[in-house]
């Protein structure tokens, strides 16, 4: 219990004071994180939306084996994608293994699947009717598909967070692909793995309190800019009544 | 030449078929398509919206050959189970929403809302309106479109039965104000009974009978229809042809008259409504005279206006009398009672095979 106390107060300090190798690995874990979670989103709720609005001959097996790799362990990941940019490797020419670039490119492989299937649950929960209301009133394809994006946007949303909460917080594949490599590729989970190796346990805490910090950060943001437009309508509807 | 026309309409979902149905309606007309959970009537209003193709069959609407027309330019307004509001756009959006293309669409738009009294919800959310509420968006916004037919695939089923009774009589008057024509799917035969210039009840897949409502109720062309409508259905104990028109009928060892309804074979079932049996004390002075069976009062049910009066005997059979009427002829449970039905309103119909609506 101490020494978890002891962990929170080094964080605050480690925050406070401006402790710069501390926030050079937080930007850098955010800007990995984040880019391989719009990198994923981008490819990925597209590609669950192309899932779930075609008919296509084997589509539950797909969906089936999207959801079992949800539990793909990171280090298998982070095993193929060493492997692929290795320099013996078919991607080797890029020169690109240990380096945040690859790192990036793993983490989006990592969530290529949780994205995915996800995106295909929250299309999954709104009804059909309203995809159906939206034809008969004369919307094209794409208008009602897009007007069913945005009914499932939360859950979309939810599947986006999810995808970044797994980016950021797995340290299988930041090692095997990053290399740990100081002021390069450290991120916070290899930093807290290479802290509690050298017995630096309430370092390793701290980093970790800050971890956590990050993604509630992130998650809060996210929900409060889908939120707002609710409030305003929210405000509006006060108002009239 | 009739406003919608389907001929030999087919089509295939997995393992079910909707078969060669085809009927004809006029314009301003409403057609309820009646039927139990899993009969095709939600497929059949899915397919003349354009949601499901026919491998056979010809949809004509206003003239024009719509079969093969894509949903989105068939000219419809839907209305689904529950009213399939978009609930992330304000009830001014979901209206607006048909008339993205229309320069006037504020304009029409506040026409609407004010001709359904939902002006001042304009900036709300769809999800805390009331049923009333929200049925009126739902109307505002099918009508936006001008659309040549309605279709409503049971907006009441999840509506609570006290306000299905003001929602039902609300929808009523807006088709009958506007003359739209519409298709209203059911499988609630009050719904049917108090919306339909036309009925047509539909069973796997096929339409059993269509006609005027008053006649579907009435005259039932098999013995799954009449039950399915509300009528008690008995085997008559036999049966004695006077002509093609009428029988005599053996029910709980009483003679009684009917009228046949397509009867082919020498086999049937007598159907009757509970409403048309007509119940006196056998210790009263009138005379049984025709048409009667001596019974006995088992279980008396209260239902509001009526009460629903269980018939034990020779044979069990259910009545519905008005409660005024149950208290001045002071029946009680265990009285003998002679019970009549007229011959007008016993019908004996081929039997099909019946099930549990």
């Amino acid at each position: 219990m101490h020494a978890i106390v002891d962990a929170f107060v080094l964080a605050v300090k480690l925050i406070f004071t401006g402790d710069a190798e501390v926030y050079s690995i937080t930007a850098r874990t955010l800007a990995i994180s984040g880019s391989s979670t719009i990198i994923g989103a981008l490819l990925f709720v597209p590609l669950g939306c192309l899932i779930y609005f075609n008919n296509f001959w084997g589509k539950r097996a797909l969906i089936s084996i999207i959801q079992t790799c949800y539990s793909v362990p990171t280090v298998f990941i982070g095993l193929l994608v060493f492997l692929v940019f290795s320099r013996s490797g078919p991607l080797g020419f890029f020169g690109i293994l240990f380096t945040p670039q690859v790192m990036v490119i793993g983490q989006v492989v990592l969530i290529s699947a949780i994205v995915t299937g996800l995106t295909i649950s929250g299309l999954s929960g709104v009804s059909p009717a309203i995809r159906e209301t939206a034809t008969s009133l004369g919307a094209s394809r794409l208008q009602s598909v897009w007007l069913v994006v945005k009914e499932a946007r939360f859950a979309v949303l939810t599947a986006v967070l999810v995808g970044f909460g797994r980016a950021i917080s797995e340290v299988g594949l930041a090692l095997m692909v990053g290399g740990n490599i100081r002021g390069y590729t450290r991120v916070l989970t290899t930093a807290i793995s290479l802290e509690t190796g050298q017995g630096e346990i309430a370092l390793a805490l701290a980093l970790g309190f800050i971890l956590i910090s990050l993604a509630l950060i992130v998650t809060v943001l996210a929900n409060r800019f889908l939120m707002t437009k609710e409030v305003n309508i929210a405000q509006s509807r006060a108002s009239v009544s | 030449m009739s406003y919608l026309i389907l001929h030999q309409i087919s089509i295939v979902l997995g393992h079910f078929r909707l078969q060669r149905i085809s009927f004809a309606m006029e314009s301003g007309q409403t057609l309820v398509i009646l039927g139990p959970s899993g009969s095709g009537k939600s497929a059949l209003l899915e397919t003349i919206a354009g949601f499901n193709n026919p491998f056979e069959g010809r949809i004509e609407l206003d003239g024009e050959n719509i079969t093969v027309l894509p949903a989105e330019k068939r000219e419809l307004g839907y209305v689904f189970q529950n009213y399939a509001l978009f609930p992330h756009l304000t009830v001014e959006q979901n209206i607006a929403f048909g008339l993205r293309k229309d320069p006037d669409r504020m304009h029409r738009t506040a026409e609407l809302m004010n001709f359904l009294g939902v002006r001042p919800l304009a900036k709300r959310k769809t999800s805390n309106l009331s049923g009333g509420e929200k049925q009126r968006v739902a109307l505002a916004r099918a009508l936006a479109r001008n659309p040549k037919l309605f279709l409503f695939d049971e907006p009441l089923s999840a509506v609570d039965a006290t306000a299905r009774e003001g929602l039902r009589d609300e929808l009523r008057h807006f088709l009958r104000t506007l003359r739209a024509t519409s298709l209203y799917v059911t499988h609630d035969r009050t719904e049917a009974m108090v919306l339909a210039d036309i009925l047509a009840v539909i069973r796997n897949g096929t339409i059993r009978q269509i006609g005027p409502a008053s006649e579907v109720f009435t005259h039932p062309v098999d013995s799954w229809v009449a039950q399915f409508v509300g009528m008690q259905v008995l085997r008559p104990e036999w049966v004695k042809f006077l002509d093609k028109d009428t029988a005599q009928v053996g029910i709980g060892g009483s003679t009684l008259i009917a009228q046949v309804r397509n009867l082919d074979a020498r086999q049937g079932m007598v159907a009757f409504q509970p409403e048309d049996v007509l119940v006196t004390r056998s210790d009263s002075q009138l005379p049984a005279g025709e048409n009667t069976i001596p019974l006995v009062i088992g279980k008396v049910v209260p239902l509001g206006p009526l009460v629903r009066i269980d018939l034990i005997g020779n044979v069990s059979m259910t009545a519905l009398i008005l409660r005024r009427q149950y208290f001045e002829l002071n029946l009680h449970p265990g009285d003998a009672v002679n019970v009549r039905i007229n011959a007008s309103d016993l019908q004996l119909v081929p039997e099909v095979e019946l099930e549990t609506p």
